[in-house]
């Protein structure tokens, strides 16, 4: 009884620590689909245009042509103040400019704003983008009621094949008076809503960066090296463990001293070996050096250390070579560090940025990392597209672990006690 | 070819991948290192004056030397039984039948795949003025300073060391459970024949077992964490007043920022002295089996 | 016939070998995205055609690395955008080229030269340049019956504004000064507050520390005063805290325009020029930082390097970065007349701040000497410290470095 009351209560324990230990992965894929903010700030929308605020200020958010005789006016449709247009007569193309700072207009859902204007006036909708090219709709739209009301559009980018919707410097709402139609008007409240969830980042981070070629070299390098620890680092560690040889616990200090030397003070030393054997920018600068890592070799001994020895000596006996020991008794046997042995390397070698930096220079060579290191501009960080890119770029670890794990955990359900 | 030859010869055989990819990548810089960290270079430009150990003796007359070595050994102190404890208490709990066992088995690592900026972007707004701690602590109405925990001389090291337990844990819980599998599950059964309780065979039989996993994961965490480096560099860059300052970011900032490679370097084999050190005082303190 | 054959024969030789004989120009940078990078260098491969541009995108996790490890390892690249507060260090080490002469053919219309000045000595071209300017809160100044529109000017506006504004209580505060933090303790605000004030750390010559002067101490006492009514953390946190609309002012940097408007779209914000003095004397310095564009001296093309940076600068060019990096601006002038500019007002006024910044005394161990400053105003503002003690100490501790 009282043992099944611990029970519960480290059940929901664990259950908490798990919560907690998920939060980063969460946080990661869901500020991949908002639209704009960061890791703790989901922005679904965003007032362009209010005119509580005296005409100073929205400069900064707007402009106006076709006229001047524009005003902040106290009537409105709730509260507040709105934007009053009384032009003169002859001019019948008013525009509304509002700036947008470059954002992608691809991520609004919708634009809505309220207004006075006598139906029969009509709004056409333009967009310029950063490098000065304008577009108009085609089609405009005509406003039927009467009154203040509340009016919404959308933006169909296919319609604006001139401009580069990604970068949009103005947004402009155009008002066209037809010669009957009595051309002064009230707007207030210009708001945008944003599309969310939105899977817009993966598709810009996916065409605006060579992903494929990064999870390709990222992938290249990390198998090789995984590989590569599998076989030597187990090697190695079998004549740590199995053999008595002279010399081999300060040899083995050494390979743990490698460990120990920050690489900070070797990517000098390092980068120069490379640039005289002309490996900087090849894959070999990136994979070579990994090939036997100081961590396998000391997580592989301490394991086969632990092996039984029976199993040796009676192959031993039988007349197995040390080679065939290695390969048909340890290896086998070893199957669950060598699990982690490889879900360690291959998150060492995949997340590993220092290095890649340092010695890959052409694009085309780039790792995931690199690349994820490249989304960070001077003092800012757009972070839904980063998280986009982090997304994609953590997705090939969690399916090698998902492959590998299979080795740790349901070996452990076996050799448990079960209660 | 005799026996005693043949086995020469097959332990080289083992030994040569390590043997061959450390003659040709592994010692060349570490003796340029050495040999820099004897020298005035600066990194940018080509002279190089020998200055015997003045790096070394300037090491132990530098200020933030001293006292970044010491943050580095409160921090290895202050983390490593947290973490350790942490991971080897779930490990042996996660041992046992439990619901949902290989879902939290998978989940407690699955964090260590995440980048660290991820991780040290969210702590830092954790710690931040209008964060979740000072959030948590207003409403508990305790009276905090609305300033950064990171920014704050006092606190900015434990927060570090708080995330840094949290972010590290599982890591460690993988390793454990590479070690349990290699217990036979015969000692288990005779265990439980016997009548022992859980806690007993916790104690009596689990962890001694995983005594040379013990030694391992101790030493590895030993080394990584003498290391720290990216969370200081992405949260604090050693500050405020060089309370965060660790040896490996100071050396880091020394040879890259100061252009000081030559001290840079000293500091990184005082380092290497003191882990090894350390290293070996564990070995022999936890493996008695070997010398 | 057979002369003209001749001819042919060798204007086609020439024109191989002319071809053949390309210049290869490796170009390092921080700023130019891969792709941007490639439009711009296409258009002066297109212009110069025996040259051949190789780029490398330098990331700001540790592009800087890079650039140091390649010149250890004698692999500089022939041009090399720098910090511009590494350019004494650089230049000092022997690392980068002289460029006294581009400067003088550069002409007016580029600014930003005392940033890249080393020993009386011209070391980069100035290329993108950033500075800090000043953030209100419009809602906060009308709620304590301040003219949103008339922002403070001098350090007693400024002074009074943020009394009233953070008597308002309730977790607001007045303004903002950054602390805990490397860097911007100093950067913003306090040190150029106090080259407004015309104090100066160093002396002209470099060699004696003049961190005591009175005009020091005044700006230290004006900001000690300014701290018992304002929020004193990171940087990060107080564009944070100014964004939910709880602090009147503060000294940041153009790049919040992002985040404000990504984070706390709804927020009524606006920005001035830093506060000066007072009306009739001191100036409105900020912080300059900026990138610049160095020749490493390993570069064995310097003609086609300059030709480069030449190019690089031209008020368009330069232009085409702020459009994609709006948080850098051309150090040339004549970018002013960008229409870009009409539809990003706030940035405008940054760019225009531009005019009133400085950059840091160029001290190869300038990386040291802020600390001790760094120190001294958290000393002041944070423990609230008497300032003549501070600073006296402070000043011993810099002439000790210099020396």
């Amino acid at each position: 009884m009282r043992e099944r009351k611990t029970n519960k209560v480290l059940f929901v324990i664990l259950l908490v620590l798990l919560f907690f230990s998920l939060i980063p992965l969460f946080l990661t894929f869901l500020t991949s689909v908002i639209p704009d903010g960061d890791l703790f700030h989901i922005t679904q929308g965003k007032t362009f245009l209010d005119f509580e605020k005296g005409l100073m200020f929205q400069k900064a958010k707007m402009k106006v042509t076709g006229t001047k005789d524009y005003k902040q006016s106290d009537i409105s449709n709730g509260n507040g103040k709105s934007l009053y247009f009384n032009p003169k007569s002859s001019e019948r193309d008013i525009e509304l400019v509002v700036f947008m700072l470059g954002k992608d207009i691809n991520l609004i859902n919708y634009i809505e704003f309220d207004i006075d204007i006598n139906p029969g006036a009509k709004l056409r909708i333009g967009v310029k983008d950063m490098n000065d090219n304008t577009q108009y709709s085609e089609k405009a739209v005509s406003f039927e009621k009467e009154g203040w009301h509340k009016f919404r559009f959308n933006i169909d980018t296919s319609e604006f094949d001139k401009v580069d919707p990604k970068n949009t410097s103005q947004i402009i709402l155009k008002f066209e008076f037809p010669e009957d139609v009595p051309n002064s008007f009230y707007i207030d409240e210009v708001f945008a809503k944003y599309h969310f969830p939105t899977f817009i980042n993966f598709k810009t981070v996916w065409e605006e960066n060579d992903f494929a070629r990064y999870i390709f070299n990222s992938s290249l390098v990390s198998i090789t090296v995984v590989l590569g620890n599998l076989i030597f680092c187990s090697m190695v560690a079998y004549a740590f463990a199995r053999k008595q040889f002279r010399g081999k616990e300060v040899l083995f200090s050494i390979i743990l001293s490698t460990m120990m030397i920050p690489p900070q003070v070797i990517v000098i030393p390092i980068f120069i070996l490379m640039k005289n054997i002309g490996w900087i920018d090849t894959y070999q600068a990136l994979i070579v050096p990994s090939l036997v890592t100081p961590f396998g070799i000391f997580f592989m001994r301490q394991y086969i250390e632990q092996l039984p020895l029976e199993l040796d000596k009676a192959a031993f006996v039988d007349g197995a070579t040390d080679w065939q020991i290695f390969t048909k008794i340890i290896l086998p046997l070893s199957k669950p560090a060598m699990a982690v042995l490889g879900i360690n390397s291959f998150i060492g070698v995949w997340n590993d940025l220092f290095m890649p930096l340092i010695l890959v220079s052409k694009h085309e060579m780039w790792t995931v990392q690199v690349g994820l290191a490249n989304f960070s501009q001077l003092n800012q960080v757009q972070w839904p597209s980063m998280m986009a890119a982090s997304t994609i770029a953590g997705l090939p670890i969690i399916i090698v672990f998902l492959i590998f794990q299979k080795q740790i955990i349901s070996g452990v359900v076996d050799g448990a006690v079960k209660y | 070819m005799t026996y005693k030859n043949k086995q020469k010869w097959v332990i080289f055989l083992f030994l040569s991948p390590w043997l061959i990819i450390f003659a040709i990548f592994g010692a060349y810089p570490i003796i340029y290192s050495f040999i820099t960290s004897l020298t005035d270079y600066s990194g940018l430009n080509p002279s190089m004056n020998f200055v015997g150990l003045d790096n070394y003796i300037r090491a132990f007359q530098d200020e933030v030397f001293l006292k970044a070595l010491t943050n580095t050994i409160i921090f290895v102190i202050g983390t490593i039984p947290f973490t350790l404890g942490i991971a080897l208490f779930l490990a042996i709990l996660l041992n046992n039948k439990i619901p949902l066992q290989n879902l939290f088995k998978s989940g407690f690592f699955l964090p260590s795949v995440i980048s660290m900026v991820v991780i040290s972007t969210m702590w830092i707004y954790i710690y931040s003025s209008s964060g979740l701690v000072n959030t948590i602590l207003k409403s508990i109405g305790v009276t905090v300073q609305d300033r950064s925990w990171l920014a704050r001389p006092e606190s900015a090291l434990i927060s570090i060391m708080i995330m840094d337990v949290w972010a590290a844990f599982g890591y460690y819980l993988l390793l454990f459970f590479a070690g349990l599998q290699n217990i036979p599950a015969q000692l288990y059964e005779a265990a439980r024949i016997d009548g022992a309780s859980k806690t007993q065979i916790a104690f009596k039989i689990t962890i001694p077992m995983l005594k040379p996993t013990l030694f391992f994961v101790i030493a590895l965490n030993t080394i990584r964490s003498f290391q720290i480096f990216s969370e200081i560099y992405t949260m604090t860059g050693g500050g405020p007043s060089n309370s965060t300052q660790t040896i490996v970011h100071y050396l880091y900032q020394t040879s890259f920022r100061k252009f000081q490679m030559g001290y840079g370097s000293a500091m990184a084999y005082i380092l290497l002295a003191i882990i090894l050190l350390i290293t070996l005082v564990q070995k022999r303190m936890l493996r008695s089996d070997f010398v | 016939m057979w002369k003209k054959v001749l001819v042919v024969f060798l204007v086609v030789a020439l024109l191989a070998t002319a071809g053949m004989a390309k210049t290869k120009l490796n170009f390092w940078s921080f700023m130019l995205t891969e792709d941007a990078a490639n439009n711009i260098i296409a258009d002066f491969e297109a212009a110069n055609p025996d040259i051949e541009v190789e780029y490398v995108q330098l990331s700001w996790a540790n592009g800087f690395d890079k650039i140091v490890t390649a010149i250890a390892a004698n692999a500089a690249p022939d041009v090399v955008e720098l910090g511009n507060t590494w350019v004494a260090n650089f230049a000092s080490e022997g690392a980068i080229m002289n460029m006294n002469y581009l400067k003088e053919k550069a002409g007016e219309t580029i600014v930003g030269w005392p940033s890249t000045e080393y020993m009386g000595d011209y070391y980069a071209y100035p290329w993108l340049l950033g500075t800090r300017a000043m953030f209100y809160n419009i809602d906060l100044m009308e709620q304590v019956g301040l003219d949103p529109e008339n922002p403070p000017t001098t350090w007693a506006e400024l002074m009074d504004a943020v009394q009233k504004i953070d008597a308002l209580g309730n977790g607001i505060y007045g303004i903002g000064l950054c602390s805990g933090e490397p860097y911007s303790p100093w950067q913003q605000w306090f040190l150029p507050a106090a080259w407004g004030n015309y104090g100066k750390t160093l002396s002209a010559d470099m060699k004696t520390a003049t961190f005591n002067s009175p005009q020091m101490k005044d700006t230290g006492k004006f900001y000690q005063e300014l701290s018992n009514h304002a929020l004193m953390t990171k940087e990060a946190d107080m564009a944070a805290v100014f964004g939910e609309g709880k602090l009147g002012f503060f000294i940041g940097g153009v790049y919040q325009v992002a985040t404000f408007s990504a984070n706390y779209p709804d927020l009524n914000y606006f920005s001035a020029f830093v506060p000066k003095p007072s009306e009739f004397t001191g100036t409105h310095a900020s912080f300059a930082g900026g990138e610049v564009l160095a020749i490493p001296t390993q570069c064995k093309n310097v003609e086609a390097a300059e030709k480069l940076i030449n190019y690089l600068v031209m008020p368009d060019v330069a232009m085409s970065i702020t459009k994609q990096v709006p948080s850098i601006f051309p150090s040339n002038t004549l970018a002013s007349q960008d229409p870009w500019f009409e539809d990003h007002i706030i940035h405008q006024i940054f760019f225009e701040q531009n005019a009133f910044a400085v950059p840091t005394p160029p001290h190869p161990k300038w990386t040291d000497i802020q600390v001790e400053i760094s120190k001294a105003v958290e000393k002041i503002i944070l423990e609230k410290a008497d300032v003549d003690t501070v600073f006296d100490s402070a000043n011993e501790a810099i002439q000790k470095i210099i020396d």
